[in-house]
């Protein structure tokens, strides 16, 4: 037998959080290895941001060229769906043969496998032994099934959903108001499907500010799509004219039965930790299967750290990004924590953002809470995007103007978040936002006016 | 077994010393009484003898580091002893910190001896927190709630990689905010605590009351940096700058200026010098003046009070303890003189002369430093037309005494003359001595200067 080969750091997963992590350990020295089941760029860059927001960007552009009727512009778009997939396919290509580059470039030695624990700083892949003087586990997540609703040929996950080159349902049912139903429900809908969504809490989106949530929901409904909150589905039935799905209200009560073509279930994930052996490590998992960190991402065992998905909500790439980074630091001797601001978009359009605290969150932590709104009806450059639905809230704390939190939807939310988050890191104050000189006509200005309108000063909306 | 060399008490009402300069290195041979190590405590400095012979293992306080009284400042291996293997005590300076750690914010300080000296040592205490033995594992203060530390994302990490819990960081940007270079002054402030930890008290200063302007900030001039050189601010010129910013903030500092006519009292030492120097003394001008001012001093005891400020109490002495302000290459020093009205003039002389020479040769104990009541200061040695002194607090007055020289001076005839004239400057605190007292005590030591002959009632 060979002897074990040994590393410094070993990764597992090489998804966002994953590569990071790897990279950041090759930065700082450390001998890596990365260990990848699948494909390089995991669920993020394969089958999750990346090609859902590909499709994304195909459905809005044949919105904005319906919608371009309006200022003049008549067109008659003719969508090609294997094209569009290819051009998909392109760009995950693209990205993730741009992440094995890096990898390969950061001499990081990229293993194909999947990985389990044989001890607490041994993991076996492909019948080999490796070993590390630390660890990071970066497996990532998966779509959480529902009951009455196994995946299958009628029920899709989201990785299904984006195979939009093997034809569109005529009739969709989304479950699940969360970003995945939203953004998928969306693109569907302007393909040509037929959208019913449903949310079984009262509002879409299981967190952040509950005013720009309706809102979004509001511009989702006059698009088309039909949103049904507070409703829960109970299972389904195939027959001649396609899938019987029973509807019941959440709280009970009379239930009722609509007729679609397909069902896409995206009630959440799970964290993937399935196969790994952690209890060989030693490594804890809480109640709902995350494994247990700390703010520097270590596990219960020593030495063997966490990132990203499996390890805890809210389960976003970027905050993955960022947990790899503070776990390899880690790994390499220096003392990261991760105490940062994770800003959440929903990639519709109108897009969702928010970052930091909720006007109920801030009253809870005990501020005095006052809020500054700022429609988007009254922004310049939203008129002239023919998008004037939106709204961007500002929380601050009435006593020491303290910026708590900021809310939007809006077109391009989600880079104007950026901002947002960036102040909460600095510890702007409201004040500090709407003293910014903001370029002229832009979206951004939005942001300003509302920390204005938080002090009653705001130029373009009367202060009431 | 190594032995521990303590700190000892230096005087009484010393409670701390500064390791000046280490006079060997670690495995040097001490032999018993031997100098080893140069302390300074208020404004002496002393060498430490070695209380055993064998050999120098270890130093366990740093040069510019202040060691309390009783705390171990070096372990000494006694001959014949193996050395090797000898279990080294942690890093002190770390201790040092962490020791005053150990006094409780908000704490009074802890009651001391009546002390005499002229500088007392600082006793607000601050609880500095030890950042080098934890460092922070968790996030500090999680959750968003009022309080939050307020912190840029590279502060933070530079705080962490530190190991400076955020906490302990004081903010300058708006509301607290820590900002980068906050931490770095304040990692920096560490560092020269850990050196010599006494200047915690002044590194973080009470705050200062509304509409009081802060110290003046000093910049280099861009492009000149290379010909400033920067020295840090410590042994007996940080005493002085204490002492005379103490004079100058709790003072009512007033000045009276007059002259006097010391024509006979120069014949005087001149017809005494012979006989002096046949006693091996040289007689100088000071033993008359001081003897002057202890007269005038009983003739107005409110220039021998002090003021407690803490029991808000005027202190009346009736013992005469002339505190002598002297030049050294190293900084000004005050040697003692005690009880000046019960010497006569050579011993004063040979007192005076023995004095300033222990000063010059920076050989002080800490008693020939300690408890004067009045001070004089001699500026004519040196040679100013006039200045105005600083009080030595906890004094009421001190007395500048000027060059003699020859004047033209108006006798009672009207004719003028070429006399000996001496001017003198008296700096009283205004709180304790009114004008008219303070003038008078100028002409009394006047009267007694002009007319040595009264002096002989005091010999």
């Amino acid at each position: 037998m060979d002897p074990m080969k040994t590393y410094d750091l070993i990764v597992i997963g090489t998804g966002p959080g994953g590569y990071h992590a790897a990279i950041r350990g090759a930065q700082l020295g450390l001998k890596v290895l990365a260990v990848e089941a699948a494909e390089v760029g995991g669920v993020c860059l394969n089958v999750g941001c990346i090609p859902t927001k590909a499709l994304l960007h195909a459905a809005e552009t044949l919105h904005h060229l319906k919608a371009a009727e309006g200022f003049g512009l008549k067109a008659k778009p003719e969508l090609d769906f294997k094209k569009l997939g290819a051009w998909r396919d392109g760009v995950v290509r693209k990205l993730t043969g741009g992440v094995a580059g890096l990898l390969k470039g950061n001499k990081v030695e990229l293993l194909r496998g999947f990985a389990r624990f044989k001890g607490p700083k041994e993991i076996e892949v492909n019948g080999e032994t490796y070993g590390a003087k630390s660890l990071i586990i970066a497996t990532g997540s998966e779509p959480m099934p529902l009951k009455g609703f196994p995946f299958g040929e009628d029920v899709w996950d989201s990785t299904r959903a984006l195979r939009v080159e093997e034809g569109i349902p005529q009739r969709l049912l989304v479950i699940g108001g969360g970003a995945v139903g939203l953004e998928l429900g969306q693109i569907y809908h302007r393909l040509g499907s037929e959208v019913t969504l449903i949310e079984y809490m009262p509002e879409i989106l299981p967190a952040g500010d509950r005013e720009t949530a309706a809102l979004l929901r509001k511009a989702l409904e006059k698009e088309g799509i039909r949103v049904r909150t507070g409703t829960k589905a109970l299972g389904y039935e195939k027959k001649g004219d396609g899938l019987r799905v029973l509807l019941e209200p959440a709280q009970g009560g009379k239930q009722e039965e609509i007729v679609v073509d397909k069902i896409l279930v995206a009630v959440g994930r799970k964290p993937r930790t399935e196969g790994l052996g952690l209890e060989k490590a030693g490594v804890r998992v809480d109640e709902r299967g995350f494994i247990q960190v700390n703010a520097r991402q270590e596990t219960s065992a020593p030495g063997v750290y966490a990132i990203g998905d499996v390890a805890r909500p809210p389960l976003l790439a970027h905050k993955a990004m960022k947990e790899g980074l503070v776990a390899a630091e880690n790994a390499a001797g220096k003392n990261a924590l991760f105490d940062y601001q994770v800003p959440s978009v929903v990639y519709t359009g109108p897009e969702w953002a928010g970052v930091g605290l909720t006007e109920e969150e801030a009253g809870k932590a005990g501020y005095k809470v006052k809020v500054g709104r700022f429609p988007l009806a009254a922004s310049g450059r939203a008129l002239t995007l023919g998008s004037a639905e939106g709204l961007i809230k500002v929380v601050g704390d009435a006593e020491t103007d303290l910026l708590l939190g900021v809310f939007m939807v809006g077109p391009q939310a989600g880079e104007l978040i950026a901002e947002a988050t960036l102040a909460l890191e600095m510890g702007a104050t409201v004040s500090d936002l709407g003293l910014t000189v903001h370029p002229h006509p832009t979206l951004s200005e939005g942001l300003m006016e509302a920390a204005e309108a938080l002090h009653k000063q705001a130029i373009h909306i009367l202060n009431r | 077994m190594p032995k521990e060399i303590l700190m000892p008490e230096l005087a009484e009402s010393v409670v701390e010393g500064e390791i000046l300069k280490w006079l060997v290195e670690e495995g040097d041979y001490l032999k018993k009484d031997q100098p080893f190590v140069e302390v300074m405590t208020d404004k002496v400095t002393v060498e430490l003898p070695s209380p055993y012979e064998g050999v120098l293992l270890k130093k366990l306080a740093k040069e510019g580091e202040v060691v309390k009284v009783h705390a171990p400042i070096a372990l000494l291996a006694e001959p014949g002893e193996a050395v090797a293997g000898v279990k080294e005590p942690e890093a002190p300076p770390v201790q040092a910190v962490e020791e005053r750690s150990l006094v409780e914010p908000g704490l009074p300080p802890k009651e001391e001896k009546e002390d005499l000296s002229l500088f007392k040592p600082d006793t607000t205490q601050v609880a500095v927190k030890n950042p080098f033995l934890e460092a922070q594992r968790e996030a500090p203060k999680e959750g968003p709630g009022p309080g939050r530390i307020l912190a840029v994302p590279a502060a933070r990490k530079l705080a962490r990689e530190l190991g400076i819990p955020l906490e302990a960081i004081p903010g300058s940007g708006p509301m607290g905010r820590i900002r980068v270079e906050d931490v770095r002054a304040y990692a920096e402030r560490l560092k020269a605590q850990a050196a010599p930890p006494p200047e915690a008290p002044r590194e973080a200063p009470a705050p200062l009351p509304l509409g009081f302007p802060p110290p003046p900030r000093y910049t280099s001039p861009k492009g000149y940096e290379g010909l400033e050189e920067r020295i840090p601010l410590r042994g007996i010129r940080r005493t002085i700058a204490q002492g005379l910013w103490q004079s100058h903030l709790y003072t009512v500092r007033t000045l009276n200026v007059d002259e006097a006519d010391l024509t006979e009292l120069v014949a005087l030492r001149e017809r005494l010098k012979p006989e002096a120097e046949r006693q091996g003394v040289k007689l100088t001008y000071l033993p008359f003046i001081f003897k002057a001012v202890v007269r005038a001093l009983k003739k107005y005891p409110m220039l021998n009070t002090s003021l407690d400020e803490e029991r808000q109490e005027i202190v009346y002495k009736r013992y005469y303890h002339l505190g002598l302000a002297v030049a050294t290459e190293r900084g000004l020093v005050v040697p003692v003189v005690r009880d000046v009205d019960r010497k006569n003039i050579l011993e004063l002389a040979q007192e005076i002369a023995e004095l300033s020479a222990k000063a010059r040769e920076g050989k002080l104990s800490p008693e020939e430093v300690t408890g004067s009541t009045f001070t004089v200061t001699n500026i004519g040695s040196v040679g100013a037309l006039m200045s105005f002194p600083i009080i030595n607090v906890p004094e009421a007055a001190i007395l500048g005494v000027h060059s003699i020289r020859k004047r033209p001076w108006v006798m009672p005839d009207g004719s003028i003359q070429a006399r000996d004239i001496m001017y003198l400057s008296l700096s009283f605190d205004h709180r304790l001595v009114d004008g008219a007292e303070a003038a008078s005590f100028t002409r009394e030591v006047i009267r007694l200067l002009e007319n040595p002959d009264l002096l002989l009632l005091e010999m």
